[in-house]
């Protein structure tokens, strides 16, 4: 109704009005304006009442896995719940990061950024910027180019903040001594072994223990799953060997493209160069040429006054070289010049943006079409290979219509006279061979190959080499009957309650030796004999890692008492530790520069820690509501 | 008929024009006004913002040469000066020319940080009282008087040291970090049943990434407490994974006979 008024009388009052006050919003808010009045975008979290929407997220998680591929973990390793986790805590880590930058005002220039991307290597071809490269790759990625650079932004604006306060973390002198000499510390220790070995003979493992763990662990007793595959594999190296040519068909072809390979006329110039900087004006500079050209002039050598005079230093040193080159090598005045004088002429000065220039030229070699005969084998080469592509393509799509339409590949194999071959058995983790490639290792395991028995597509391992196979013979995984695996489940548990036994002896000791029984008693009791280490440090290379970690672990005691602890080893083993003396010397005998460097890793390290209590203290405050 | 009510309507629109045009007019103009206003606002908050920044890099670069500088040779005195003078320079202009901006508070940071390096630790207090001076965001401040609280304790005032970390932060992380620090005031000190219960606290509160094994470290070189009025336990159990070794007591060693 309204529309329809609007446009019967659409000079009339009231149409102007509504005109004008679209032209007032879009001229004061800009187009994008538009966008608030639309539907809401699904979003996977708000994060103080900005959104992270669904379309980031998936691109974000998309970006994730291709990364995680490219690393070589498997698809089906990959827990999808974990994944989006963790790229959604980062999105909001990112999110909440980007909010205090905002509000503490931080800025980053159109300019910078425009700089970044142009220098990026990703978006150049030959170390030249392209933007056709830059939005393919951009696509490739998920982003829009107004996109990537608003995240290139956010970037830059994290940097600054890290710059702020990581890098603006010092560490006090006297802090740094007294870390270094409590990381230096020795202790004085005793430890007895209860060996899980020593305790098997005191478990016993009953039928029924044994029969549950198999029920429970059956995967553990399955073989693996593994198939045999066939396949034919088209390539274009083998079409070109197989290209049959005549004498008349190297020379047509030679005819049509000789004109790539010829060459343009190249000259080998020298050159002196007076250089033009803040120490030298371009009169004095001026001054000097001539004063070289004078001297060139009356006879002296061209390579003896450039190794003297030429501030090209690269060509100085030899007598002013600069080699053969095309045109299109040098600045214009400099190329203009070379190329117009004549063999071993020398030129007036010649203004550069570098300086001034002596040149001359010591050889020409005239412009050339090379015979058939110098490069008869790349155009053969070159033949072979534009017949190749061709045919190619074409047995690939007609090899994709006859798995297609065959049960097999027999067929398929005739018509386009590839050889049947075999892998011989594969599994899931096989990465050697035709499995090397993602792909066909998926494809093998895919159940339209594996169950149904069909042919796969034609896959491209590269570009040159297509591949289709189906499955000669499948082995699913067999479980094992319980009698062939008695014996080992046996064991499993026998040292399952072995470990467990020793730790109940280790909480034992511990309790009766800190109810007062003499230390040397108690290991008598049960057994054992202390093994002792007088100062030693945390890194000792005799002593195991784990009675390490619970000595250093355990608090100093004060003098005349022990510390006393346990802990459990991943072989089964059980331990006692117990520290009598802990030695904390100022690092007073450290090496200056040892010392020097260790402060500042631990600076460094302090600087971490505060951008990390800075992040969580953000992340703690931010209002989150997930979807 | 229809060219009638239109007529009508118009009439009335004109009518009603008269009644409240000009009032419309000011309205509009005021709000286009302010609109326009706000944007040019805007747009000089940007710019200001963007010099700011572009100082800002340069001081980033010069304080991160002097570090490499000082990491490569330390004799190199002259040089060094000179690219300390640029960063002092450069920090000082962001102090005084952009004072409202967090670039200002960034280039205190740097200055306390050159200033720890070249042993001037009162200039370093300066930086960051005036940084707490100017008020900023909790989370900085936070870090500035952890900052603040170090220094101090290196200068031997350990009650002015105490006396800054005195506030309850509202992030649970900022407090725990806040009792690492002063568990090394108290630890420096000798109030090591303090020192003990801050580390405690600090190592309950933090996340993996922050909780270093430096702090368990340092709660493991605190003597076990000797308090005759606790506990009457005379040995020290402590077992991998219990939390809360809090029973930490002490007892003569029962023999020699190790």
């Amino acid at each position: 109704m309204l529309i329809q008024r609007l446009r019967d009388g659409s000079n009339g009052i009231l149409a102007k009005i509504i005109v004008g006050l679209i032209i007032v919003v879009f001229g004061l808010f800009g187009f994008g304006s538009i966008t608030t009045f639309l539907a809401p975008v699904p979003k996977v979290a708000t994060v103080n009442g900005s959104e992270i929407t669904q379309r980031e997220m998936e691109i974000a998680v998309e970006r994730r896995r291709r990364i995680m591929l490219a690393q070589k973990v498997l698809p089906e390793e990959i827990d999808e719940d974990e994944l989006r986790q963790d790229v959604l805590d980062a999105l909001v880590l990112r999110r909440v990061l980007h909010q205090a930058a905002n509000n503490m005002a931080l800025h980053v220039g159109d300019k910078l950024l425009d700089e970044q991307i142009v220098e990026t290597e990703a978006f150049q071809i030959d170390g030249v910027f392209d933007p056709d490269q830059f939005r393919l790759r951009l696509g490739g990625a998920g982003y829009t180019p107004l996109l990537y650079r608003e995240e290139i932004r956010t970037d830059e604006l994290l940097s600054q903040m890290v710059s702020g306060i990581q890098a603006s973390a010092f560490l006090m002198p006297g802090e740094a001594s007294r870390t270094i000499a409590l990381r230096n510390q020795t202790r004085d220790l005793a430890w007895l072994r209860i060996k899980n070995a020593d305790l098997m003979a005191e478990v016993s493992a009953s039928d029924d223990d044994i029969a549950e763990y198999y029920n429970q662990h059956l995967e553990d007793f399955t073989t693996e799953e593994s198939v045999e595959l066939e396949y034919v594999e088209l390539k274009q190296a083998d079409l070109a060997a197989k290209v049959e040519i005549t004498e008349d068909d190297i020379e047509r072809h030679y005819e049509d493209t000789k004109d790539s390979y010829a060459k343009d006329e190249s000259r080998q110039v020298s050159h002196i160069l007076v250089a033009i900087s803040e120490d030298r004006s371009a009169a004095e500079a001026k001054i000097k040429i001539d004063d070289i050209l004078v001297k060139l002039k009356d006879g002296e050598d061209f390579g003896t006054l450039a190794k003297e005079y030429s501030d090209d230093p690269g060509s100085a040193a030899n007598n002013g070289d600069l080699g053969f080159n095309e045109p299109g090598i040098f600045v214009k005045p400099f190329e203009d010049m070379a190329y117009s004088l004549d063999k071993d002429q020398l030129s007036e000065p010649v203004l550069t943006e570098f300086g001034y220039h002596i040149i001359k030229v010591t050889d020409i070699e005239a412009a050339h079409t090379p015979g058939l005969s110098e490069i008869r084998d790349q155009i053969e080469e070159a033949y072979r290979d534009s017949i190749a592509t061709d045919e190619f393509v074409i047995l690939s799509t007609r090899l994709s219509e006859l798995v297609f339409e065959n049960i097999d590949l027999e067929i398929p194999a005739q018509e386009t006279g590839l050889t049947l071959q075999t892998t011989g058995t594969v599994t899931r983790n096989t990465d050697t061979g035709l499995m090397a490639n993602a792909d066909a290792l998926a494809a093998a395991f895919s159940p339209d190959v594996l169950v149904d028995g069909n042919n796969s597509d034609v896959l491209e391992i590269n570009e040159e080499t297509h591949v289709a196979l189906r499955a000669l013979q499948h082995n699913p995984g067999v479980l094992r009957e319980l009698q062939e695996v008695r014996e080992k489940i046996s064991n499993i548990l026998l040292q399952e309650k072995a470990s467990v036994l020793a730790e109940d002896q280790a909480i034992e000791i511990v309790d009766v030796i800190r109810g007062g029984s003499l230390t040397q008693y108690v290991a008598d009791q049960y057994g054992l004999s202390w093994e002792i280490s007088e100062a030693a440090t945390r890194n000792a290379p005799d002593i195991d890692a784990a009675i390490l970690e619970k000595a250093f672990d355990l608090p100093k005691p004060t003098a005349g008492t022990v510390s006393i602890g346990y802990t459990s080893m991943s072989n089964g083993d059980s331990l006692v530790v117990k520290v009598s003396g802990v030695n904390i010397e100022e690092a007073a005998d450290l090496p200056e520069s040892e010392h020097a460097a260790l402060t500042r890793a631990l600076s460094g390290y302090r600087g971490i820690v505060d951008f990390q209590v800075f992040k969580d203290s953000l992340l703690e405050s931010a209002s989150l509501d997930k979807q | 008929m229809a060219d009638n009510i239109e007529e009508e309507q118009l009439e009335a629109l004109k009518d009603w024009w008269d009644r409240h045009g000009k009032s419309i007019f000011v309205v509009v103009l005021l709000s286009v006004g302010s609109v326009l206003g706000y944007q040019a606002w805007q747009k000089h908050v940007q710019e200001i913002g963007l010099a700011a920044a572009l100082i800002y890099q340069d001081l980033v670069v010069a304080s991160a040469s002097i570090t490499e500088e000082t990491a490569g040779d330390a004799e190199n005195n002259s040089e060094e000066s000179q690219v300390m003078t640029t960063a002092k320079n450069l920090a000082n202009t962001l102090k005084t020319d952009y004072t409202d901006s967090t670039y200002a508070i960034f280039a205190a940071l740097h200055l306390a940080k050159l200033a720890v390096d070249t042993d001037d630790f009162d200039v370093a207090l300066s930086e960051l009282e005036w940084i707490l001076e100017q008020g900023v965001n909790e989370e900085m401040e936070g870090i500035v008087r952890m900052r603040l609280a170090r220094v101090l304790m290196e200068q031997g005032k350990t009650d002015e040291a105490l006396a800054t970390l005195d506030v309850t932060p509202d992030s649970s992380v900022q407090r725990a970090s806040f009792a690492e620090v002063r568990g090394d005031i108290y630890s420096l000190v000798g109030a090591q049943q303090k020192a003990r219960e801050a580390y405690q606290l600090a190592i309950d509160n933090l996340s993996e990434e922050v909780n270093s094994a430096m702090l368990k470290t340092k709660l493991a070189a605190i003597p076990i407490a000797v308090d005759p009025d606790a506990d009457t336990d005379k040995h020290t159990a402590n077992k991998d994974d219990a939390d809360t070794p809090d029973e930490q007591d002490a007892l003569p060693d029962p023999g020699d006979d190790v």
